[in-house]
């Protein structure tokens, strides 16, 4: 232990005597890593904010499908759902999207029910509770330029022309669930798109045991062929692929940065310059032996990879949590005009820190291993013949 | 394939590692046809200097091999919601069998790399480098494994599909089932117990005769005790130590006692029971090297120095396997 | 003063670069043996093997054939790890340029040879200060080597040859690259240690060295051979 500290401080002497060198390398293994540590940051901290909204999401969707495309499904099917043993209430949701030719940006429309009160805080003004009304999210309204009591056109499915009075618009702080809703009551959503009588968009089911869920959605597909029942653990799951599969390529693509590192991190093991030969050559004459010169390898390695680990993680934390990622969240979060501009949770465990480890420490540790070698196995006589 | 960074991190590693293992393969080879410590010549200072280079690139590897085990189990908990039927590490492993192999592979793979790590360092303390052939032989020996730790761990990721339904540990330890770790969970819990403390007993009180006596006889058998702790300390997890940790007498899962959830009592327990294990397995190395190499002098004292740290993980075993069964809400008498 | 055999060399031959085509032979069937307490010196032209065979003697290489011995041990077969702590247990190397990591204070250079010993970073940081205090140098101990004076360099060259205390000390070519007032400053200070009872060997081509009344043996090189000692 002794012999450790000794040379570990031997290291850090080094170090800071080869003050170019070092910053050079703590700055490209700094930044490779931040670049990998947000990827990393970022993907996760989705899947946890998603998981965490998804609690909200009903137990069990039914979709109708005709020929794999989603249909219209008859109201009728809730009362036969309802009858079914578990099942403690099915609500019909009436909702769409709309493509808005003059701002190029899908709104989703949600009817709501004549006694249903939406439960999301309205930054100004009240619930559509008439024709012809409706409350915006926060992206409409910028997009549209629209403020209380103004009014909303938009076409139809029959090509005419709507005018909607703007009677509230939704708090910023609900803007990963409204940022690009459109609410009017269910009738006017139903003219609007021209839905045909007695059929909606799908049916909400909630169910008293979520263990249950599974095989009340058997049920339903027996019940009815051609619906598709989606639990809320399907949905998860394919929120968790998309962004693992995300963070995944992304990391990949990154490989390619951290390859690079890792070749700079060969060549300047490799290229020892002459004072540093000199210096090794030195450590041999006095009497240090192979062993002591690959340890003080070791710990100028570690110690340099050791900063710029911590370096990189902390600006990984600061671009992700503080500036929302902005380089990264594109790819990951996905592409959409009214993207809601959101303040992420940080979230990080000692799992992702440490797989950040073995894809950036491990290989920087090991590239460096073969010229330390090279560089320790010197002849003490070397000094005393040059 | 799911792309998941945890798989890449394994899989990097994995490369990694037997990239390493290949270049000390193929020095151990050299080693093997031309080592003669008794010639000081050209060859053999140039033999000595590789394998400074083995020394360094074998620690890393094998301390890679090491940590990789938590990390495969940490990465295949956290794929579990991939997949329909999942709900914890154990629906992971069944979504692909192999994944199995591969967690059999790492957990072999770990004593053979802690050993391996152990020989090397005494061959080093020696002057007349009395390990360095049959080290060489045991590194041959290693590769394959290491090679299928890779090769496993690539055909059971890349044979993950999010479209697999897969079944969870609910159901491969119930009793209903069919298997061996159905039989386990399936055992009789009081005559389990039994079994288990005797075989506590049993370790423990060898440990201290080890201590007392350097009769070889002795350290053969703390060997052979020590794989007969292995798994029955395994089986005890499965069968009881689970049900008293998560206070429910259905679940069995070795897993899940490595999550937040339990408080993480996964670790110190089986850290415990791989140290004392490992801890256990050297003496009689070195024994055996010992006798048939010629490096007797510090055996002793060695050997002592062994047989304290297997005792102080022993009693890490004994108090985090016991304290769940003791302290617990959950009654079981009606099991037994 | 005088005693036994401390060091026993015996026909050691050293080829470099063997089985290549520009190998050397620096040594040829060299004999010799070094009693405890004595001061030995090594003479003899430039290339006539007298730094090759210093190397041997401080086991900082292994000879192509023959042998050496250290206090009856043999230490021509040793490992080199086992070879690097004898050297550093038994001897302290005094280079002819000195070899002073620069950028390095006078203290870390003074105790770099004891850093892979097992003796802790307070034992051996007051072993320096005590060897710097004994040279006149504790008021320079966190300077830079650079800014030190030749005289001074040499004396920190000798103190980090001290630190891990050993019995022999090995000086190449000393007075190489000093003036006359520095290297009479040198060979006190090498009879005060000699008083201390410490073995020293030197390879030298300067005659002034050879006259000096320390010298109890002068061994005579020419082309890697031993032509006599006297």
């Amino acid at each position: 232990m002794k012999r450790h500290l000794k040379i570990l401080e031997h290291a850090l002497s080094s170090l800071r005597r080869r003050k170019g060198k070092s910053l050079a390398i703590v700055v490209a293994f700094a930044f490779t890593i931040a670049v990998l540590a947000s990827v990393l940051f970022l993907s996760h901290a989705l899947r946890t904010d998603a998981n965490l909204m998804l609690t909200e999401v009903p137990d069990l969707i039914v979709q109708r499908q005709i020929a794999g495309r989603h249909e219209l499904i008859p109201v009728d099917y809730a009362e036969a759902i309802r009858d079914l043993p578990g099942v403690a209430e099915v609500r019909p949701r009436l909702w769409g999207y709309y493509y808005d030719a003059l701002t190029k940006a899908n709104y989703t429309f949600v009817g709501l029910a004549k006694q249903a009160e939406p439960d999301w805080p309205l930054l100004q003004g009240k619930v559509p509770s008439g024709p012809d009304e409706c409350a915006v999210g926060a992206g409409v309204a910028e997009v549209r330029r629209l403020t209380l009591g103004d009014e909303l056109s938009m076409i139809d499915a029959n090509n005419i022309g709507r005018f909607f009075t703007v009677t509230g618009i939704f708090q910023p702080s609900s803007n990963l669930l409204t940022h690009d809703l459109v609410v009017m009551t269910e009738e006017d959503l139903a003219s609007f798109f021209n839905f045909s009588e007695g059929r909606v968009t799908d049916l909400s089911v909630r169910v008293y045991n979520s263990e249950e869920i599974d095989k009340i959605a058997q049920k339903v597909k027996r019940l009815f062929p051609d619906t598709r029942p989606i639990t809320r653990s399907e949905i998860s799951r394919t929120y968790d692929a998309v962004f693992s599969w995300r963070s995944g390529m992304l990391l990949t693509v990154f490989f390619s940065a951290l390859a690079a590192f890792c070749i700079l991190a060969w060549d300047k093991a490799t290229g020892l310059s002459s004072e540093e030969r000199r210096e090794i050559g030195i450590l041999k004459a006095v009497g240090w032996d192979t062993a002591d010169i690959l340890l003080l390898k070791f710990w100028e390695g570690m110690a340099l990879a050791m900063i710029s680990f911590m370096v990189g993680l902390l600006a990984a934390l600061v671009h992700v949590f503080a500036f929302g990622a902005p380089l990264l969240a594109a790819v990951i979060k996905g592409w959409s005009v009214l993207f809601p501009p959101f303040r992420l949770t940080p979230h990080i465990d000692f799992y992702q820190v440490s797989i950040l480890a073995f894809l950036t420490v491990i290989p920087y540790v090991i590239s460096t291993v073969v010229p330390s070698w090279k560089a320790a196995i010197t002849d003490p006589d070397t000094i005393m013949r040059s | 394939m799911i792309l998941h960074p945890g798989i890449l991190a394994l899989l990097l590693g994995s490369l990694l590692t037997l990239a390493a293992m290949l270049i000390c393969a193929w020095i151990a080879f050299q080693v093997l046809r031309h080592w003669a410590p008794h010639r000081a010549d050209q060859r053999q200072l140039s033999l000595e200097r590789r394998s400074y280079l083995v020394s360094t690139l074998l620690n890393y590897a094998l301390a890679f091999s090491i940590l990789s085990l938590p990390l495969f189990l940490f990465t295949v908990d956290d794929l579990h919601p991939l997949f329909v039927g999942a709900m914890c590490a154990t629906g992971s492993l069944n979504a692909n069998p192999v994944g199995w192999l591969v967690l059999f592979n790492k957990i072999l793979l770990v004593f053979c790399a802690g050993l391996w790590v152990v020989m090397n360092h005494y061959d080093l303390q020696s002057e007349d480098y009395p390990l360095t052939r049959i080290k060489s032989l045991a590194l041959l020996i290693l590769v394959p494994f290491v090679a299928a730790d890779f090769l496993l761990q690539a055909v059971y990721f890349f044979g993950l599909s999010p479209e697999i339904i897969t079944s969870c540990c609910g159901s491969l330890f119930s009793s209903g089932s069919k298997g061996l770790a159905a039989q386990v969970s399936s055992f009789p819990l009081q005559p389990m117990m039994i079994v288990f403390y005797t075989v506590l007993a049993e370790h423990l009180l060898l440990i201290i005769i080890n201590l007392l006596s350097f009769r070889r006889y002795w350290r053969t058998l703390l060997a052979l005790s020590s794989g007969l702790l292995f798994f029955t300390g395994l089986a005890a997890v499965v069968s009881f130590i689970s049900l008293y940790v998560y206070e429910l007498p259905s679940h069995h899962c070795p897993f899940d006692m490595l999550q937040r959830s339990s408080n993480y009592i996964g670790y110190p327990l089986y850290l415990g029971l791989f140290g004392t294990v490992l801890c256990s397995l050297v003496p009689s190395l070195l024994e055996f090297l010992g006798s048939s190499h010629g490096f007797v002098d510090t055996l002793a004292r060695v050997q002592r120095q062994w047989l304290f740290a297997a005792l102080s993980f022993f009693l890490m075993f004994l108090l985090v396997s016991s304290w769940p069964v003791v302290f617990s809400r959950l009654s079981l008498r009606s099991f037994f | 003063m005088t005693g036994e055999a401390l060091i026993r060399i015996e026909q050691v031959d050293k080829i470099y670069n063997p089985n290549r085509a520009d190998a050397f032979h620096a040594v040829h069937q060299v004999s010799l043996a070094i009693e405890a307490g004595s001061v030995l010196v090594l003479k003899g032209p430039s290339g006539s093997g007298k730094t090759s065979l210093l190397s041997l003697i401080g086991a900082m290489t292994r000879p192509t054939s023959g042998r050496v011995f250290v206090r009856d041990r043999e230490i021509s077969r040793l490992p080199e790890r086992f070879l690097t702590e004898v050297r550093r247990q038994t001897f302290g190397f005094v280079f002819q340029q000195f070899h002073l990591i620069r950028n390095l204070s006078v203290l870390e250079n003074i105790l770099l040879p004891g850093y892979p010993g097992p003796v802790g970073m307070r034992e051996l940081s007051r072993r320096g200060m005590e060897l710097l205090q004994s040279f006149d140098l504790a008021d320079k101990v966190s300077r830079n080597i650079d800014q030190l004076s030749g005289g001074e360099q040499q004396r920190v060259a000798i103190a980090r040859a001290l630190i891990n205390d050993p019995q022999i000390l090995i000086a190449d070519e000393p007075t190489a690259h000093l003036d006359r007032g520095l290297a009479i400053e040198f060979l006190d200070c090498l009879q005060s240690l000699h008083d201390q009872g410490r073995t020293i060997v030197m390879a030298t081509h300067d005659p002034f060295v050879c006259e000096q009344p320390m010298v109890t043996r002068i061994a005579s090189m020419l082309d890697g051979r031993l032509l006599g000692v006297e």
